[in-house]
């Protein structure tokens, strides 16, 4: 029986261990105060950052758990952010009833596409592809629609203060965070690991894959349309191009795999690492970093096919010579 | 937990083909509650695409499959599931990124059987499952790190924990180890006797279905050649000729 290489690493038991339960309040916690005495330059470094963590989460929520890699997750990224955009702006909706409008419509748009998509047994590979597909179909349509401002985009009138970027996108990676934790320790969880494991042996041991898998991909939708739209509102302008760039949806996948597939720390571990690398590199030789993220993530999986949190694991186990249970083992 | 009286397996006419090739042709068997009914038949006979009718991984071009009164064609198969029809797979597939615990704890909580047991129920219902079928002391362990007997083991405790009314197993003994084949075939009997689980059997070891099974059905070509007890069909001159051709120095004991 052929092992497929994602579920060659297997997330220790205890997600959370204990040195985790006090870091990870006492992170949020400083993340929360930080803004009271961190320069506006760290403020709009941790705005993309989170941005990143929930996008790579929410991805993860649907591609990490159930094992169909979308290689157009930004989709929704661009819907969120143009719903904000067009009903803020054309209609003069206040930004609240953009941000509800843009999880609707994320939500809506993922309920047809995974009816179209998910109810079929269609290929992992198919759907990687189609997803991307649509992503630029609806560029292109957006780029022709004169009403919504075609390929000159949408001018927004700026947030009253970037720290409601801050607060919003840091509620939202926590948030991201937090379900993909509770969906993995629960029933509906354990589901979702057969499916990723075996979706015909899944089926026959009772579970339902069609409701499974429009339930994440509906959710990781809706997360990802509202960080579009906040985005939208932060950047205060959009156009087709920024809103449905293919960026958006690699970075997502990248920095999840980077972190680790289906586990609920790698996607924020991938996210800020890729931030602080994209930061570095990026005002003295731009774009230079996907090259150098891209030979990082290479020699990663192929060390480590679970990411960063296989690779902690091992460095773990290695440092305590501890042979251990073969729970967290690599297997060849 | 005795066999229920009405779940019987009814298939009627049952035709399947693949773009120009029938896989199925015209079968019509009813299974008696109970009972260990052996599929057997030479490869490419349609054995295992039966199973992935019946189960619903496949739907038939026509036919009908009945299951204790409710038609079961055009049902998803996590439905037909839940209906009280489990299976293994010919080539052994667990959950490779569970444990072997976890593995009957999904059958547990997806199963037959509306009400979902609480976690901490579950859990000891899972140990009783493996401790039924021998894997008592395996529960924690990855089925990645599993041989290849213990995790078809795992496969059949998964199906097991469905809390089926009909069994169908697709070549449980393929790839086991010599030794090993004994105490696997005492669980099937196990499964039956002492849960009153209806059995549906494909093996290619004849010996093992000639001994174990009350029911046979032979398939050839996708067609029913033969049917009736082992040794009805063990004197069948079509099934002999199937197996060992017309002038086969063979017979079947």
């Amino acid at each position: 029986m052929e092992i497929p290489y994602l579920l060659r690493f297997r997330e220790r038991d205890k997600v959370i261990g204990t040195p985790m339960k006090w870091f990870i309040p006492a992170t949020v916690v400083t993340l929360i105060l930080l803004p009271a005495w961190g320069s506006a330059y760290a403020v709009s470094f941790l705005v993309s950052t989170f941005m990143y963590v929930a996008l790579a989460g929410s991805w993860n929520l649907f591609s990490g758990m159930t094992g169909y890699a979308s290689l157009g997750q930004g989709l929704f990224f661009g819907i969120g952010a143009y719903a904000f955009a067009v009903s803020t702006v054309l209609l003069s909706w206040p930004p609240v009833a953009g941000i509800v409008l843009a999880a609707l419509v994320s939500g809506i748009g993922a309920v047809f596409l995974g009816f179209v998509l998910l109810t079929t047994r269609i290929r992992v590979a198919y759907f990687a592809i189609v997803m991307l597909g649509f992503n630029e179909i609806t560029k292109t349509v957006v780029a022709n629609i004169k009403a919504i401002g075609s390929s000159s985009g949408l001018t927004i009138p700026p947030l009253p203060s970037n720290l409601i970027a801050y607060y919003f996108l840091l509620g939202l990676a926590v948030a991201v965070t937090a379900i993909s934790y509770l969906i993995k320790r629960s029933q509906w969880g354990l589901g979702l690991k057969a499916i990723l494991a075996d979706e015909v042996a899944a089926e026959v041991t009772g579970v339902g894959t069609v409701s499974h898998k429009m339930v994440m991909f509906i959710l990781s939708a809706i997360l990802t349309g509202l960080t579009g739209s906040m985005i939208a509102w932060y950047w205060s302008y959009i156009d087709p191009y920024m809103a449905f760039d293919l960026g958006v949806s690699f970075d997502m996948v990248v920095m999840a795999i980077f972190g680790g597939v289906g586990t609920v720390m790698g996607p924020v571990l991938g996210a800020v690492i890729m931030s602080v690398v994209k930061e570095a590199l990026s005002t003295s030789i731009p774009q230079f970093h996907t090259i150098i993220f891209g030979a990082l993530v290479l020699a990663l999986i192929m060390w480590c096919p679970g990411g960063l949190m296989q690779a902690v694991d091992v460095l773990r186990r290695r440092l305590k010579r501890d042979a251990g249970p073969v729970v967290g083992r690599v297997e060849r | 937990m005795k066999a229920d009286q009405n779940a019987v397996l009814e298939v009627e006419g049952l035709d399947v083909h693949f773009g120009g090739v029938q896989a199925l042709r015209k079968l019509s068997f009813r299974v008696a509650p109970g009972k260990i009914v052996g599929v057997m038949g030479p490869n490419g006979a349609g054995k295992t695409t039966l199973f992935n009718l019946v189960t619903g991984v496949y739907r038939p071009s026509s036919g009908k499959i009945v299951f204790g009164g409710t038609q079961l064609q055009g049902l998803s198969p996590a439905r037909i599931c839940r209906a009280g029809i489990g299976r293994t797979f010919q080539s052994g597939r667990p959950f490779a990124n569970l444990t072997a615990l976890e593995n009957v704890l999904v059958g547990l909580y997806y199963g037959a059987d509306a009400q979902r047991p609480r976690a901490a129920h579950a859990k000891r219902r899972g140990q009783e499952i493996l401790a039924f079928v021998g894997l008592a002391k395996l529960g924690d362990r990855p089925v990645s790190s599993l041989n290849l007997t213990e995790r078809k083991i795992v496969e059949l405790a998964r199906a097991l924990a469905t809390r089926p009314k009909i069994l169908l197993l697709d070549e449980p003994l393929a790839g086991l180890n010599p030794l090993d084949l004994e105490p696997a075939i005492r669980i099937v009997r196990r499964i039956r006797d002492e849960l009153g689980i209806t059995v549906m059997w494909i093996e290619h070891i004849m010996k093992v279905l000639m001994e174990t099974c009350e029911h046979l059905i032979v398939l050839h070509h996708g067609e029913k050649l033969a049917e009736g007890s082992p040794a009805d069909v063990a004197s069948d001159a079509a099934v002999s000729d199937a197996y060992f051709g017309k002038k086969g120095a063979f017979r079947l004991e």
